[in-house]
């Protein structure tokens, strides 16, 4: 049966990458490829920022440390984490079809699950090789090598944890010995990690620098019990960091022997996971194109954010909709979260450093917000084009259907970065605008500027963005469906360098607007409330945005069904 | 005397939670019988073929294919078996052919290459062996799938609603299919809402309700039963009128 999946799989390969290359006859593809392939050859070459910070936390020890502990909370938690149903393996619909009904074992349908894992954790080594790598085409191998041994051994561990917690709960193993025996064991290697970190924290809390301390965590989680507790993660972290063929070289026969027992394990797994696995690659088919990852997780219905009236405008109705799509309840709580992080760690210490520290990280955050959120957050038209035939039997305008789809993301932005810069404002006891010595009054006047220009531009990023995708439809991601590949990675790259040009032009006409109110207000009044031009600016930026709504209406009324089905 | 069955479902249950999908169900299928399911939408149609697929674990009874369990012996049992589900499943990166040849080996068919071109010529798919499942239409996945279930000459057939989305030639060659398989000695089972499908090819109907068979026999018999009850004799009357009285 080897045979058969090892056909299945190069036949897959084989011809999934003769459609890529037909892809690049087209413009877009072609253009993106280039864009993508231009980006990691010059990360690969260029020792970059990612590189550089990797190398320094490499060089003092703390990157081992990292690794290890990030391992073993991702085994712990894989371990001891309990869901109904239990976690199951992942097939596509067409695997099920072909490959459940046929005269396969279970072990082989988990020997072709290794196989195909393959494929993605090679791509997974060369990214990350190419992002962390050594800066030289000969060290490659090497990085790539250790790479691939890590993400091996540790996707091979979590199917193991996968098939063995399934096993325990068809084998009717007591919900209470499933459910408390990992967590025991889990519990018992934390607390010798702890116990031995504690008894040596006097030497540790002496070390002078960050190097010192690595090295000093390093020796003491070396020998003992907790030498025992560490072997695999601190293993897996060594091959994933070896940079030179002598380092790999030592870390190999541990990391082989760790991978061999993983292999071992998982093979000889017996457990019936073929029905959860058909049910979850149901889901995903039905949900392929709009929420895979809720299909994963099995996301029940979600509160309404208020009652929706029988009649009314249609953005409204649109934008209900899609908050309860967005889950606004989690908005609201990632919301609050950042607010009472920033508040704690503010009001906890009473010093004005900390203030200040919470200050700066929430007026950064807002930033990313401001500049980033239009491109993560994609509950608006670029998620319901997948949809654009449902939306076309609507009794409404194009344009009504455009404000609405705006609508959630733009509320959602503006009140999470609006709450990011009042915190920042409130938090940053004069840091972040102490090189103009304001008073506060003034920094109220300053924060209250900055959430309106923040909210328009927010506004317009985001219509920009729907602008992109109701224009060029190929060239966005429509639908929830991650998009892989290096001309996609290469699109979106032109995509959003094109997206900050048209902003750019959008806010030109604002920014004269409220530059032209602070000359005049200054010749004639003497003074300028910064409220004035920041509302002004806001204003003409808000107008142009409901104009080009309207104009993207027209466009989404021409728009063909047929184009965005062939999309698909 | 009775055929020995190629399908043997003996007080079959499937359960989903605290859903009882199928409830002691038993049935025999022999070779050259065509037995349709009928049911209303969450009868258990679906649940009763993917627990007959080896898919689906029965929670409880047992299920055969040439006498051999699907749960005990789940390989040898899905060497006689094909299953075809309502909607055709195919690989996204495989063509036409290397999904029969995959086929092929999966199922240890020797001369895949020309049952595979015998196939393939009979569902006139000839022009298609090196196409993707992108370029086809949904007709012709079908038939790509079905072409790959009868690969191996199964003596079993099970056929999850098989005319959805196929146009009047399609349906027309699909119930030709079902038939031919039938009259060569294949067990068929199918599972439909279509009354008029099921009346035309079917040997023998059994009516699902909640899970439960409520009516197994033929046309003839089901009438008879369904006249002696008072009953209409068209295959609509008799399924609504006996959900009518499960129902109730």
């Amino acid at each position: 049966m080897g045979g058969a999946f090892v056909y299945l799989t190069a036949c897959s390969m084989r011809n999934h990458l003769k459609v890529r290359l037909r892809r690049l006859r087209e413009p877009r593809y072609l253009l993106g490829s280039s864009a993508g392939l231009l980006y990691f050859g010059l990360m690969f070459r260029s020792n970059g920022p990612a590189s550089r910070l990797f190398s320094t936390w490499r060089a003092n020890g703390m990157m081992e440390i990292a690794a290890a502990a990030m391992l073993f909370i991702m085994a712990a938690w894989a371990w001891i984490r309990f869901r109904s149903g239990g976690p199951v393996l992942t097939f596509t619909r067409a695997e099920v079809a072909f490959l459940f009904p046929a005269p396969v074992r279970r072990r082989q349908l988990i020997h072709y699950k290794l196989l195909r894992s393959q494929a993605s954790i090679v791509v997974s080594a060369a990214v990350m090789t190419i992002f962390v790598g050594p800066g030289s085409s000969a060290g490659a191998p090497v990085v790539f090598g250790g790479l691939w041994l890590a993400l091996t051994t540790t996707g091979l561990h979590m199917m193991g944890v996968t098939l063995n917690r399934r096993n325990a709960a068809d084998r009717g193993v007591g919900s209470f010995l499933r459910r408390w025996l990992p967590l025991a064991l889990v519990v018992a290697a934390t607390v010798i990690a702890g116990v031995t970190i504690a008894v040596d924290w006097p030497r540790l809390s002496a070390a002078a620098t960050p190097r010192e301390f690595a090295g000093e965590l390093q020796r003491v989680t070396a020998t003992g019990a907790a030498a025992v507790v560490l072997w695999p993660f601190r293993t897996v972290a060594r091959a994933a960091l070896a940079r030179s063929g002598a380092e790999l070289l030592a870390v190999l026969p541990s990391a082989l022997i760790l991978l061999a027992l993983n292999v071992v394990w998982v093979v000889r797994s017996d457990t019936p996971f073929e029905e959860a696995s058909a049910d979850l690659a149901e889901r995903l088919g039905h949900a392929r194109k709009a929420q895979p990852a809720a299909a994963l997780r099995r996301v029940g219905p979600r509160a309404a954010p208020f009652t929706l009236a029988p009649t009314g405008r249609i953005e409204t109705a649109i934008f209900w909709k899609n908050l309860i799509l967005a889950g606004w309840r989690s908005t609201i709580v990632m919301l609050m979260f950042a607010v009472v992080i920033g508040a704690v760690v503010a009001g906890g210490s009473g010093a004005a450093a900390p203030l200040q520290t919470a200050g700066i990280v929430c007026t950064t955050l807002a930033t990313i917000v401001i500049f980033l959120g239009p491109t993560m957050i994609r509950n608006d038209l670029r998620t319901d084009l997948a949809y654009l035939a449902v939306l076309k039997t609507w009794p409404a305008s194009g344009a009504a259907i455009v404000r609405g789809e705006i609508l959630t993301p733009a509320v959602l932005l503006s009140l999470l970065s609006s709450a990011l810069l009042a915190c920042g404002a409130a938090f940053s006891g004069g840091a972040v605008l102490d090189f103009i010595h304001w008073s506060g009054a003034s920094r109220v006047s300053f924060a209250v500027s900055a959430i309106v220009v923040a909210s328009a531009i927010l506004t317009a990023h985001l219509v920009v963005h729907n602008a992109v995708a109701v224009m060029f439809p190929a060239w966005v991601r429509i639908g929830a469906r991650a998009a892989p590949g290096v001309e996609m990675m290469g699109q979106n790259m032109l995509v959003m360098a094109g997206a900050v040009i048209v902003l750019a032009a959008a806010v030109a006409p604002a920014a004269l607007a409220a530059i032209v109110a602070v000359v005049v207000m200054h010749q004639f009044a003497g003074s300028v409330p910064l409220v004035v031009p920041a509302a002004l600016f806001a204003g003409v930026l808000l107008l142009e945005c409901l104009a080009a709504a309207g104009a993207l209406g027209r466009v989404l009324d021409a728009t063909d069904v047929n184009a965005m089905e062939r999309l698909e | 005397m009775t055929a020995t069955p190629t399908i043997a479902v003996t007080a079959l249950t499937k359960i989903y939670g605290t859903t009882t999908a199928v409830n002691g169900l038993s049935f025999n299928v022999a070779p050259g019988e065509i037995v349709g399911l009928i049911g209303a939408n969450g009868a258990g149609k679906t649940s009763t073929l993917r627990c007959i697929a080896g898919i689906h674990a029965p929670n409880g009874g047992s299920v055969t294919i040439g006498g051999h369990d699907i749960v005990r012996a789940p390989v040898e049992a899905k060497r006689a078996l094909a299953f075809i589900p309502d909607e055709p499943q195919l690989f996204e990166y495989l063509t036409v052919m290397e999904h029969l040849r995959l086929t092929g080996r999966i199922y240890q068919v020797a001369a895949v290459e020309s049952r595979a071109r015998a196939l393939i010529d009979a569902l006139q798919l000839s022009d298609k062996t090196d196409a993707l499942p992108a370029e086809l239409s949904r007709g012709m996945k079908q038939k790509v799938t079905i072409a790959c279930a009868l690969l191996h000459d199964p003596s079993a057939l099970l056929f999850d609603e098989p005319l959805t989305g196929l146009d009047p030639l399609g349906i027309r060659q699909m119930k030709a299919t079902i038939v031919s398989r039938a009259a060569d000695g294949a067990a068929v089972v199918l599972s439909s809402h279509l009354l008029h499908l099921v009346e035309e090819v079917c040997t023998r109907i059994l009516i699902l309700h909640r899970g439960v068979g409520i009516a197994d026999g033929t046309l003839a018999q089901l009438t008879a039963q369904a006249r002696a009850a008072g009953a209409g004799s068209t295959l609509e009357q008799i399924f609504l009128d006996a959900t009518a009285r499960e129902h109730h």
